[in-house]
């Protein structure tokens, strides 16, 4: 069997995960608080099935400085971001994990730590227009303890990545 | 019935190991005697003698120290036997128009992959392997990594296809 007729019959192998869930946020929004370093910023709780902590972390070549590399859940590889090295342009020594609920592909992100859920209704949200100061990488804000925290576009973080390698 | 499971070579090395696929080489031996040699192509740095032919060895070991950081260092190898007949028709040619201008006195049948002596063949099962995470899985494809295993708690087995590997070095010369 050579390496094409390997692959082909590993990926008929793999089925496709019925648990993904729809999303519809409804009129008040959820939002899981993380803290990256001394920021924080907000996931919307539907994009994160799991919070994995002290898992190992292995180097991935031929990518770029932000794909940490891979760590293992269940069995399936997972790409991991450090949205510190992305945005800040220095890694973050840490080793908790945000394992994503992509469709199409297998992604966590490392962070320092959850700091919070916050709920709050869907009209307090801070829609950001221009996205060219921060690269799209930030749909709008949302105010906690007297601090505006940015919302994540994950699809456009992710999909920076199509363009890097 | 058909069996899930393929031969294949597994690499032990310090940060994670690596398994090739037991059909991409044909014979190995003991890595004792070579020549130096300079070749343009990373990591082609010795020669050894094979059945009266003169095989260019590509040193497995330094690739993957220099891609990987991983990699052992050991004075006792294994030459991994490779057919170069049945590689792809633009990968034969590229090691036509370098490797064998360079020395018209190399074979033009094999060549060898030093390998270290933590080599084990075994018996893996399709179904352990994953595929390369989707935004990735292009990109590691190209540069000959296909896939992934996950053995033990601690440990990944990356799959490598050493044709692609060893081609993308002649390649980029």
């Amino acid at each position: 069997m050579d390496n094409n007729e390997l692959l082909t019959r590993i990926a008929a192998k793999k089925t496709d995960d019925p648990d993904e869930k729809s999303g519809d946020l409804g009129k008040l929004m959820k939002f899981l608080i993380v803290q990256v370093k001394d920021k924080n910023y907000a996931f919307f709780v539907e994009q994160i099935k799991e919070i994995v902590t002290d898992v190992p972390l292995y180097f991935v070549p031929f990518v770029p400085p932000y794909v940490r590399g891979f760590i293992n859940r269940h069995g399936e590889p997972h790409t991991v971001f450090d949205l510190n090295a992305l945005f800040e342009g220095e890694e973050l020594e840490s080793a908790t994990f945000l394992i994503s609920n992509f469709e199409n592909d297998q992604i966590a992100f490392l962070t320092s730590g959850v700091t919070e859920i916050l709920k709050i209704p869907e009209n307090e949200v801070h829609v950001i227009t221009s996205a060219e100061e921060n690269e799209g990488f930030f749909l709008g804000s949302v105010s906690s303890k007297g601090a505006e925290i940015f919302i994540l576009n994950l699809p456009n973080i992710v999909e920076r990545l199509e363009h890097d390698i | 019935m058909t069996s899930d499971n393929h031969e294949f070579l597994i690499l032990n090395c310090t940060e994670m190991d690596f398994i090739i696929n037991r059909n991409q080489f044909f014979a190995s031996i003991v890595l004792e005697e070579t020549v130096k040699y300079k070749s343009q192509a990373r990591h082609f740095s010795s020669l050894m003698k094979y059945h009266e032919q003169t095989l260019p060895v590509f040193d497995f070991n330094a690739f993957l120290k220099d891609t990987f950081g991983s990699g052992i260092e050991s004075i006792f190898n294994i030459a991994l036997i490779s057919d170069i007949t049945l590689f792809s028709e633009g990968n034969q040619s590229a090691y036509r128009n370098l490797i064998l201008k360079e020395n018209t006195e190399l074979s033009s049948e094999y060549l060898a992959l030093k390998v270290n002596v933590q080599a084990e063949i075994k018996r893996v099962p399709l179904s352990e392997i994953r595929l390369i995470p989707s935004g990735l899985r292009a990109k590691l494809n190209k540069e000959g990594i296909l896939g992934c295993r996950f053995p033990l708690k601690n440990n990944i087995q990356y799959f490598v296809d050493i044709e692609t590997i060893i081609f993308k070095c002649i390649e980029e010369v």
